[in-house]
Order: C-alpha cells, then structure tokens, then sequence
C-alpha cells in the first residue's frame, strides 16, 4: 500500500481548488514521469476540492488510485492520494489530522492573501513517510471511532464527481498548471489493453 | 463502505446485444488498417492473431470472407525444418504459433499444405524425461506448452507418439491444495494454466484426476459483482477469462454455477458499437484475441447466433466432429 | 518504405550506451512528432528517455534488419555480431516478448559474442521498464541454467566423486546475509578441484542469483500480483538455491513485511505458501538445525493472517491465504494438531467447548469456524461479510 500525496487546500469564495501546503511521493513513478504526475495531483486536488460540497467527505477511485477529499465546515481542506490498498479509514484520518493543525501553521485571516502552495508545512514529509505504513502511525485502533465511514460518498471515477455537462478533457486541455507535455502525456496514455497473453 | 472492491461498473450506455455482423467486418478488415509499427510489434504473435481471427469468423459463419490461399501459404512458409511452426516469417518455432498453426490447417481441412510428420516429430521431441514439454529448443517448461503439445498430436491423431502418462504425471503434480493449476510444480493458481491444465486432462483422457466440485469453487468465485470473471484473486476482471474460466467448467461440468445472465451482460457491455470487436473491459481498446473470447464464450453460455464452440480446443464444434476428435468431458 | 531516419537513430541509441554504460531506467517520452535541432534521446542521471515518434522509428528498422537477417534475406547476409547485439538490445527495449529476439541473443551467448553477465543486466533494465514481461523472464530462466550448467560441468567435469548429493552440503553453507547459494556440488571443492573457470562460474553464479532476488522484488514492486515475477523467484529459489533450509527461512522472514505491506497481492501470499510447503517437506531438518518447529511457524503464519485480516478489511487474497494455512494445519499428524489445539483453546470463547470425541480434524473444522463467526460480528462491512461467509462455507465443504 503507498500514500502518495497530502495537500492542504483553500476552497475560495468563488469555489477555486487552492494549495496552501502540499507533499508529494514521487520515487515509485518513472524518472521521466514524476514532473507529469507531480502536476496530475495538484491538478486532480482541485478539482475534487472544487467539486467536493462544504463539510462533506468523498473517496474517489481513478484507475489504480484513490483520491480522498474532505472539505470542512470553513471551506479548509484536505486531499490525499494513495493506491487501492490503503485503508480508506486511515486516509481521512490523515486528513482530519492535517486539517486540525494547519491553521497552527497559517492562521485563518492569511488563507486566501498567501500565494499559492508557499505555507511552511514541514511536518507533511514526515506524515507521508510514517503514514506509509499505518499500523506504525498508530491510527488504525485510536481514531476508529470518530470517523463515520458511512457518510464518506464514493464514486468511481473523476468523471463521476464532474458537473453536468463538465468534460475532463475538456478540463485539462483548459488547465494552466499543467504543462504541455502532460497534456500530451494524457492525451497519448489512451487505455490500451496490457493483457494476459496465454495462447 | 471500506477499500473500493477491484471490480468496474458497467457504464449505463454499453453495449446490450450481440453485433455480431460488426465484429465479423472488424476482423475481416483487420489485417489491412495496421500501420506498420503495430504491426511489428505483435509480429511475434501473428499466427496466433491468425487463429483468433480464422476462428471468430469461423464461429460467425463467415469464414469463406477470408483468403484461403493466402493464410494457408503464410501457414507454410513459417514451418522449419525441424517441423515446427514459427509466430511469422524470419521467426523461431515455438509449440504456441505450432498449435496455432495446426489449428488454421485443420479449419480449413488442409493437413495435407504441410509437413505433418515432421510436426509429430518435433512436438515428440520437446517431451521432458518428467513428462514435461519444452516450448522450443531453448528449454522453458510451462502446462501451457503440455497442452500446446497434446492439443496438436490429437489434431493430427497421433497422440500415441506421446508418453502421455508421463505427461498427465508433470501437469497433475502442478494442482494446488484449492484444486486449480499453476505453470509448473508449485506455482499459483491461475484460470489460464487452469484452462491449459483441464483441457489437458480432457484431450487425453484424465479427467479423473481433477477434484472438479473444489475446482469449480475456484473457478466460480472469479466471478465479481460486475458479472465478469477475473483470472486470480482481487484482479479486473477481464473478456478472456470469460473463455479461460468459462470452458473450464464446461469441460468439468460445472458452468451452472457461475451467474450466466450477469456474465453475458459484463461480456456484451466489452464490445465497442462503433469499431465493431471486443475489449478486455468495458471502454477500452478493442483487438482479435478478445473478439474470439468474447464470441466463444458467449457461444458456450448458449447465444444460438453464434455456431457452438469446442470447450477444449476453442474452434467450431463441427470442425471437431467433422475430423473425428474425441475428447473427453465430464 | 524504409525510413531513412532509422540507421541514425539507432547509432544514437548505442552511443548512449556508449557513453553511459549504467543506464538503469528508460523511458518512452510523449513527443508524437520531432522538433527541429532536438534529440529524441534524453540521458540524465542514468536515465534514458526516447521520444515516441523516435521510437517507432528505431523499433520499425531494427525489427526489419534483425528479423531479416534472421530468415538469410539476400541483402542481409552478413551483419558483425556486435551489431547483432546492438539490433536486438533496440528491439527489445520497446518490444520485450519479441522471443526471436532473445533467442538471437541466446545464440550470440553461445558463440561468445556476449556475456551472461551482461545480459543478465540487460534483461534487468528491460524489466524496469516491463516488469511482466514473461519473455524476458524466461530468457533469464535460460541464462541461469547456463550459468549452472558451467558450474556443474566444472566442478564434475575433474573429479566426479565430489559431485554429493545437494541435501548432504546444505548445512554446511556459509549464510552470506541469509542467504547463499548451493550449486549442487559443494562449491569450495569445486573450487579448489578446477581452478580458475569453477571459481569464476560458481562466483558469478553466487552474486547473479542473490541480485536475481532483488530483481524479481522491484518487478513485483512495479506491478501488483505479478505472476512472472514470483514464479520465476520460485524457479530460482528451487534451481539456484536448491531449496536450501536457510534460503527458505529467511525468504520467509524478508517477505513478511512485504506482504503485510501489499495485502492484495495474492502472488506475494502464494510465494509464502511455497516455501512453507518446502519447509513442511524439510521440517524435520528444520527441528533439527534451528529447533524451530513446523507446526509453531505454520500457527505463526496463521495469526500473521488473521491480524492482517482484521487490521485491512476486505482483501480476498487474505482470506485465500488463510485457507492454505487451515489446509495445511489439517494435514498435520495428530500429535502435532494436538499441541496447536491447545495453543488455541486460549483465543477461543469458553461457549465454543471442543468435542473430544469428535475426530481431531473436524473439532478444528468447527473451531475455526466459531473464530470466524465471533470475529465477523464486529465487521459491518458488505464485502468483508461476504469474504468470511465464503471462508466459512469452504471450511465447511472440506
């Protein structure tokens, strides 16, 4: 199991995704790669914050990610990444965790005069390193029961979470923080089948 | 809910019916529409392509849309002198482009293009001292290459040049304790090996061996909510392993256990209504080798518009009566 | 029509090569069409990137030439051997189950045209960047059994009477880190008998089959239930290591984080159920060396499980690997289920009485199902019900 990204975000007035303080896992992807993914999770964070309702909590699967969100009742939120085997439960764990103690870092008043992803955050490095492995971080027993698991709302792709009438290639091609070269890496990554060859 | 299940949802607009008149003009059109760069890529499974789409056309009553001389011309300029059959021209033999090939020749009833006693002696000779096939000279040993090797000699009806008790010997010691096969002694289960192992067993005869209500088991709980069937513990399910698992328990008589009506939905919702062709999933791209397992498999869950397909040998049934093949099942 | 870009790209390829003899990465960068005064070839940090129009080109010429010369075409009719190389090293790289391909390289082998060693490190790259290539492993599978086969023929070849049983030598294996291997023969005898190519042989072999493990771990890491990864580290654990107790033990104690630590992957649990199948097979050795008994690693095993179980729900392969140790604990003789009956009578609910007259193995049948049932009612999970009904119900048919 691999966590792959946490970020603190913004949601604005006018429902703009904005990174306040973020970390990304970036070893197991390709050398080639990583400046591409790195941009993909900035991306993917805001838009999931930007679609995600105030005080509400959603897991989102993207082919062999999840990306779980939490926007809170002051529109502070938290977006981490991580592959299918990591525990769901954790996840928002983390994130109510980072959530809780951000504003420790950046007070409330400055969250939508700092520039963009500039909060000094060290403490996010060390959560992705220990949160690797959750039974070590100790929130596989203690937080079980604050969080109501039931109330997190799934949904099976980035699509899903779109608004009517929204398109994701539409959404990347529009995009100002991905570079061209990951756009055309997202439009050349088309779904070919690495299939089982038996016969 | 926990951790997402690995599983798809069917997308509401997928396919609902069979087209069979698309696939049948999306293989028929195949071989022209590759650039060449696709086509050296999978040149080392050209005469396996062949089969797949030979075949489909074969189950959608087409076959006469295809060029008899030609393939059969290719067939023959990939046997070598040892007897085996190459994936392409300029390539090495291989027991898998050799079954292909023995099965594009006995589809179109033309044995007699090629050197059949050559084969038989070259397919002898790959026997192991365990009973184990080697794919080529080179020396790999997989169940794959057991079946491979059987499945020809019984097309040329001369399964007897094998020491098939030694044979049945090395692939019955590749069952593990959940009754399901793996490549060699020891190694994971697997609906594909499984497929290879079973059909094995049923060309020659040894059906006995298998323990078929807990392989059964093993094989129904590949089934996921989506109605597809995935080939291994917690992986996507996937069209192929529709014919992989499905003929499995056909030849154990076992195929009323899986869901048929949600697996022939997970199956029809792989085609894709524009190309024409099947996907391993829902949405992606389309290609020959999951058109046949998509038609063969829908086929053996009973669909009347496409011919009835052998569990063992994956070609049409009449084809295998009409060459007077036994093979047994339970 | 040939594409006259192809022979330039494929010099560049090779003085890459060339100039980085370390490339350990390589990439296929998206760059559909090429731009003036550019290489398509990026190398940094030993990393190769090729741009993808580049790519098909490369691959188009190299493919065509290699095969080509293969079927003795009249305008290939010789090509230098190291070129050969070079051709099938551009296929390869962007067209791994090209199985010709290896076979030329396995012939280039034979004629001394190229190493195994290097090979071997070919390979390597080409599974960073493929890592389920199943040609590309079997072409491995090849080179070690020549790398054995040199050993063997070295070692008998003088002296044949020093050539003992496997089983014999094992104890007395130095443990290089906890592993080491055991090529048939006593390798120091071999050694000492032939000289400098033994030496060589059983050196190589050594340091190749304990780098092979670490291969097959990235590959793993790379893509999940990787078949042809861990069926080729069980190739190696058997061919190359013999199966040797101390391989087998420590093999179990590295994968027990990974495994804990990719819960889904049913090939790293099936891993574990191969060597504790051989270590079944060794257990009165096992006793005997390190006075570690079968049945307490099998019952460590089993609590290994159902902790992993109950701290990740909803994983099938979990419960898959569970059934393979309740299989297991079944068959053990009656003395030995005796013991593990009574190391589990203190996990159990006083409600659940075991029967002493009902035969020992049907009283586990229904203990471990009483244990699944009492656990399952703290789960209000859909599937993980669902997994543990189906565990309940196979417990149940045996």
């Amino acid at each position: 199991m691999k966590l792959y990204s946490i970020a603190v975000l913004l949601k604005t007035p006018e429902g703009k995704g904005k990174i306040l303080a973020s970390k990304n896992e970036l070893a197991s992807f390709g050398y080639f790669q990583r400046a591409t993914v790195n941009e993909f999770m900035t991306f993917t964070s805001k838009i999931l914050v930007e679609r995600t309702a105030t005080s509400s909590r959603a897991s989102v699967k993207e082919q062999e990610y999840i990306c779980h969100v939490f926007v809170r009742s002051d529109n502070l939120s938290g977006v981490v990444i991580a592959d299918h085997e990591y525990p769901q439960r954790v996840a928002h764990t983390l994130i109510s965790k980072v959530v809780e103690e951000f504003p420790e870092k950046c007070p409330k008043p400055q969250w939508s005069s700092v520039v963009e992803n500039a909060v000094q955050y060290p403490e996010l490095t060390d959560y992705l390193r220990k949160y690797q492995n959750p039974k070590e971080a100790d929130a596989m027993t203690k937080i079980q029961s604050e969080l109501d698991e039931t109330k997190i709302i799934l949904h099976n792709t980035i699509e899903a979470v779109l608004e009517r009438g929204e398109k994701l290639d539409d959404l990347v091609e529009k995009s100002e923080g991905l570079s061209l070269q990951s756009k055309t890496f997202y439009k050349t990554a088309k779904k070919t089948n690495q299939c089982c060859v038996i016969l | 809910m926990g951790t997402p299940v690995k599983d798809i949802v069917i997308p509401s607009n997928a396919p609902k019916s069979l087209m069979l008149q698309k696939h049948a003009d999306y293989i028929a059109a195949y071989g022209d529409k590759k650039d060449d760069y696709e086509y050296v890529m999978t040149e080392f499974l050209r005469m396996n392509g062949m089969y797949w789409g030979l075949t489909s056309m074969a189950l959608a009553g087409q076959l006469d849309r295809m060029d008899k001389s030609e393939v059969i011309e290719f067939v023959q300029s990939c046997q070598h002198e040892c007897g085996g059959f190459s994936c392409s021209i300029g390539h090495d033999p291989h027991l898998l482009s050799t079954l292909s090939a023995v099965q594009i020749l006995t589809l179109y009833d033309a044995l007699d293009k090629v050197d059949t006693e050559a084969v038989v002696k070259w397919v002898k000779s790959l026997q192991q001292a365990d009973g184990s096939f080697y794919g080529d000279k080179w020396g790999e040993v997989d169940t794959r290459f057991s079946f491979c090797a059987v499945a020809c000699l019984a097309l040329l009806h001369r399964l007897e040049e094998l020491d098939v008790d030694k044979a049945v010997e090395f692939v019955v010691s590749c069952m593990n304790f959940d009754g399901a096969f793996g490549c060699r002694p020891g190694s994971e289960s697997h609906s594909g090996q499984v497929y290879c192992c079973v059909g094995m067993l049923s060309v020659t005869g040894h059906l006995h061996h298998i323990n078929a209500d807990q392989l059964g088991w093993w094989l129904c709980e590949r089934q996921l909510a989506s109605g597809g069937l995935n080939g291994r513990p917690e992986k996507l399910p996937d069209v192929c392993y529709s014919w992989w698992v499905l003929a499995s328990l056909k030849i154990i008589d076992r195929l009323h256990w899986v869901d048929k009506d949600k697996l022939v939905q997970f199956i029809l919702a792989c085609q894709d209504d524009e190309t024409g062709g099947f996907a391993d999933r829902p949405g992606d791209m389309v290609d020959p080798f999951h058109t046949l397992f998509g038609l063969a498999a829908l086929s053996l869950l009973g669909d009347a518009t496409i011919k009835p397909v052998n569990p063992v040998l994956c070609m049409p049934e009449e084809v295998i009566r009409k060459a007077g093949i036994k093979l047994q099942l339970l | 029509m040939a594409d006259s870009r192809g022979p330039r790209l494929l010099m560049d390829l090779n003085n890459a090569f060339k100039r980085d003899p370390l490339i350990d990465e390589y990439d296929i960068l998206p760059v559909v069409e090429p731009k003036h005064n550019r290489s398509p070839f990026i190398l940094e940090n030993h990393k190769l990137g090729v741009e993808a129009w580049a790519v098909k080109v490369l691959l188009k010429y190299s493919a065509n030439r290699l095969i080509g010369w293969r079927s003795r075409s009249p305008t290939e009719k010789f090509i230098d051997p190291q070129d050969i190389c070079n051709l099938s090293r551009a296929v390869l790289l962007f067209n791994p189950d090209n199985y010709t391909a290896w076979n030329i390289r396995k012939e280039l082998i034979d004629s001394g045209a190229l190493t195994l060693s290097d090979d071997l490190a070919f390979g390597a790259l080409v599974l960073s960047k493929h890592p389920k290539s199943p040609e590309t492993f079997i072409h491995r599978r090849w080179l070690f059994q020549q790398l054995l086969d040199h050993c063997l023929s070295s070692s008998s070849g003088s002296n044949s009477s020093c050539s003992a049983p496997a089983a014999s030598n094992e104890e007395v294996l130095v443990n290089m880190e906890g592993i080491d291997v055991d090529v048939g023969a006593h390798p120091e005898v071999g050694i000492r008998l032939n000289g400098a190519f033994a030496l060589e042989s059983s050196r190589l072999l050594k340091s190749q089959t304990i780098c092979e493990l670490q291969v097959c771990t990235q590959a793993a890491e790379k893509y999940p239930c990787n078949y042809h990864a861990w069926s080729h580290r069980i190739w190696i654990i058997k061919h190359c290591l013999n199966c040797s107790l101390q391989v087998l033990v420590s093999e179990l104690e590295t994968t027990r984080s990974w495994t804990s630590n990719h819960v889904s992957d049913h090939s790293g649990f099936h891993f574990r159920q191969f060597l504790l199948r051989e270590l079944h097979n060794k257990r009165s050795r096992l006793q005997s060396s390190s006075s570690k008994d079968f049945t307490s690693l099998l019952q460590a095993e089993m609590d290994f499980i159902i902790d992993l179980i109950y701290s990740y729900p909803n994983h099938e392969a979990m419960w898959y690997h569970r059934r393979f140790i309740f299989h297991e604990l079944l068959k053990l003789d009656p003395t030995q289920k005796r013991t593990m009956q009574q190391m589990n009578t203190t996990n159990i609910e006083p409600a659940f009485n075991i029967h002493y007259n009902e035969p020992l193995g049907t009283q586990l049948i229904s203990q471990e199902i009483c244990n699944v049932e009492s656990s399952k009612k703290s789960t209000s999970n859909e599937l993980d019900q669902l997994l543990a009904k189906n565990y309940v119900r196979w417990l149940q048919s045996l």
